[in-house]
């Protein structure tokens, strides 16, 4: 299946990737490539399969509850930009 | 005196059981070779020097008070495995200075054990690739040939453990990640079951598919370093069902009797065919050894490679939306709104590999296509499952060769992420049927190593590292 360069200017779009002109021209070509090898998956007849879910299925979750992990002030230390014990991020608009 | 950086584990084992010598005159022979050899073969992302000599200096003032297998042995481990304090980036830039505040469970268990951990080795980044060279850090060499790749994504794991630069090495195996390179390189890799090795802490490439395995320099290594990694982990689900293994029990199993099986889908004519007479003469080693070989057909192999690189994106694409530049790694700036940020920090931090699988795992999951892509290759992984499960019926083991190449040139495939995909085509099937496999060399073609590999049930680990056994040479 052909994939322009529109198509993937969109797949871009969804990953949140910014690509140049060079880099649009290039992947445009690849992963054309790649969609036309992958597609031969609809070679097998699958229509009285389930899909798998997990590999391996999970009998008793854990409960859903918080837990201090103790390195918050470091993690908070890591990000690229902070002030205060605070994450410091751009505008959403 | 031999340079105890050459040393396996098992050997070296005794030779710091009886006080032949210390942790710290091993640890400081390995740190030597690595400051000799690291700078042609850029095996290693970091060097943790001080630490090393710390550790080993502990375990030498009170072996006793260790109880792993690997107590005082010095380890490598893949950037992609996350350890404390010292730096950890998956060989991505967008992950440049991230130290992280915990270590991965399988950190945590051998460094209680004693092991020491000499640094952090190349990969492809987060794992995607099968050449090394998709490293934001540059390339690592093959020790056998500095003009060829040394395989991946576990590149300088298999490096470092083939020239020396450790006794041993952590890998990550989503579709052969540990078992390709460890055939190109000429080691052991291991990849155990599925959910038999805690992922915590594995930096997540494809989570259904992702394990933690050893890569060493015997057979007898491997089984040592899994008994001090493996079993259950409350942080890890889907490891409720793991083993706790003993080392001499995953080698004891009998050779005699046990039927090995041949799939034709896994010698094709066009593989390289001296690559396939090593192979094979390997198999007949193991015939004379007792096993028994039959031919048998897994005609959904041809389809397998295809369904892994709808499965592996699709994961990519979800894993990786965490990397926006906000919680850690690129220092960008913060100016403009939140959207331009987020795609400032990702073209600049990701690779071009890394792009396009978040880009095909984007198309492949999106409306319209899923049905197609995404739906279609879970339907075919669950068909995979079950005709593995029916060759079990037949036969004990299934044996291939690791890959249908030597190791190639630096660059030859590069320009062609499909030529590249290609190279895992005989280490995927297992990996999406979360089977065990193991890579050993058993020979070598124009000076380059040619692996074997062998397949096993679920948790036959034993039964695949028994038969791979006769392979060790001490």
């Amino acid at each position: 299946m052909a994939l322009t360069e529109k198509e993937v200017d969109h797949l871009a779009h969804l990953a949140r990737l910014e690509l140049t002109k060079e880099d649009k021209h290039k992947f445009t070509k690849q992963l054309a490539d790649i969609i036309a090898f992958v597609d031969k998956i609809q070679q097998a007849d699958t229509s009285a399969i389930e899909p798998i879910g997990l590999l391996k299925p999970v009998k008793k979750f854990r409960a859903d509850k918080p837990v201090a992990s103790g390195c918050e002030a470091v993690l908070i230390k890591q990000t690229p930009a902070n002030e205060g014990g605070l994450v410091k991020t751009p505008s959403v608009f | 005196m031999t340079d105890l950086a050459t040393l396996s584990i098992t050997q070296a084992r005794a030779g710091l059981d009886s006080v032949k010598f210390s942790s710290s005159e091993l640890t400081e022979a390995v740190l030597r070779n690595i400051e000799m050899k690291d700078k042609e073969l850029n095996a290693y992302l970091h060097i943790s020097r001080q630490e090393a000599m710390a550790g080993a200096e502990r375990y030498d003032d009170n072996p006793k008070a260790y109880q792993g297998q690997l107590a005082g042995i010095p380890i490598a481990v893949k950037d992609a495995i996350i350890t404390k304090d010292i730096p950890t980036t998956a060989a991505s830039k967008i992950l440049e200075n991230y130290r992280p505040p915990y270590d991965a469970t399988v950190i945590a268990r051998l460094k209680k054990g004693g092991a020491v951990i000499v640094g952090k080795t190349n990969c492809d980044e987060f794992a995607m690739g099968a050449s090394g060279e998709n490293s934001a850090y540059g390339p690592t060499k093959n020790p056998h040939d500095t003009t060829r790749v040394p395989g991946g994504s576990s590149a300088g794991s298999a490096a470092a453990v083939a020239a020396d630069m450790c006794l041993a090495a952590l890998g990550g195996d989503t579709g052969g990640s540990i078992r390709q390179p460890a055939g190109f390189c000429g080691i052991v890799g291991l990849r155990p079951t599925y959910g038999s090795v805690s992922r915590y802490g594995l930096i997540a490439m494809a989570s259904s598919l992702d394990v933690i395995g050893p890569m060493t320099k015997t057979v007898k290594d491997a089984a040592l370093l899994l008994s001090d990694i493996a079993g259950p982990d409350k942080n890890d689900a889907t490891t409720g069902q793991a083993r706790i293994w003993q080392a001499d029990k995953l080698l004891s199993e009998k050779i005699k009797g046990k039927v090995i099986g041949l799939p034709k889908e896994y010698f094709p004519n066009k593989m390289n065919r001296r690559v396939k007479e090593k192979v094979m003469a390997g198999i007949d080693r193991l015939k004379a050894a007792g096993a028994a070989v039959k031919e048998i057909e897994m005609p959904l192999t041809e389809l397998a490679l295809a369904a892994y690189y709808v499965i592996v994106p699709a994961e990519v694409s979800t894993n990786l939306a965490r990397y926006d530049g906000i919680r850690y790694g690129l220092a960008e700036d913060v100016s403009g709104v939140l959207a331009e940020f987020y795609q400032r920090n990702r073209q600049h931090g990701f690779g071009d590999e890394t792009k396009r699988r978040i880009m095909i795992g984007t198309y492949s999951l999106s409306a319209g296509y899923a049905d197609r892509y995404y739906l279609q290759a879970v339907k075919i992984r669950q068909l995979i499952i079950n005709e593995f499960k029916e060759a079990f019926k037949k036969v004990d083991i299934i044996a291939t060769s690791t890959s249908p190449e030597v190791a190639f040139k630096l660059g030859e495939r590069q320009a062609d992420p499909l030529n590249m995909y290609l190279a895992d085509i005989f280490t995927v099937p297992a990996s999406l049927a979360g089977l065990p496999a193991v890579s050993v060399n058993v020979g070598v073609v124009d000076k380059l190593p040619v692996g074997l590999q062998l397949i096993g049930p679920w948790y036959g680990e034993a039964a695949i590292l028994s038969l791979a056994g006769i392979f060790d040479k001490d």
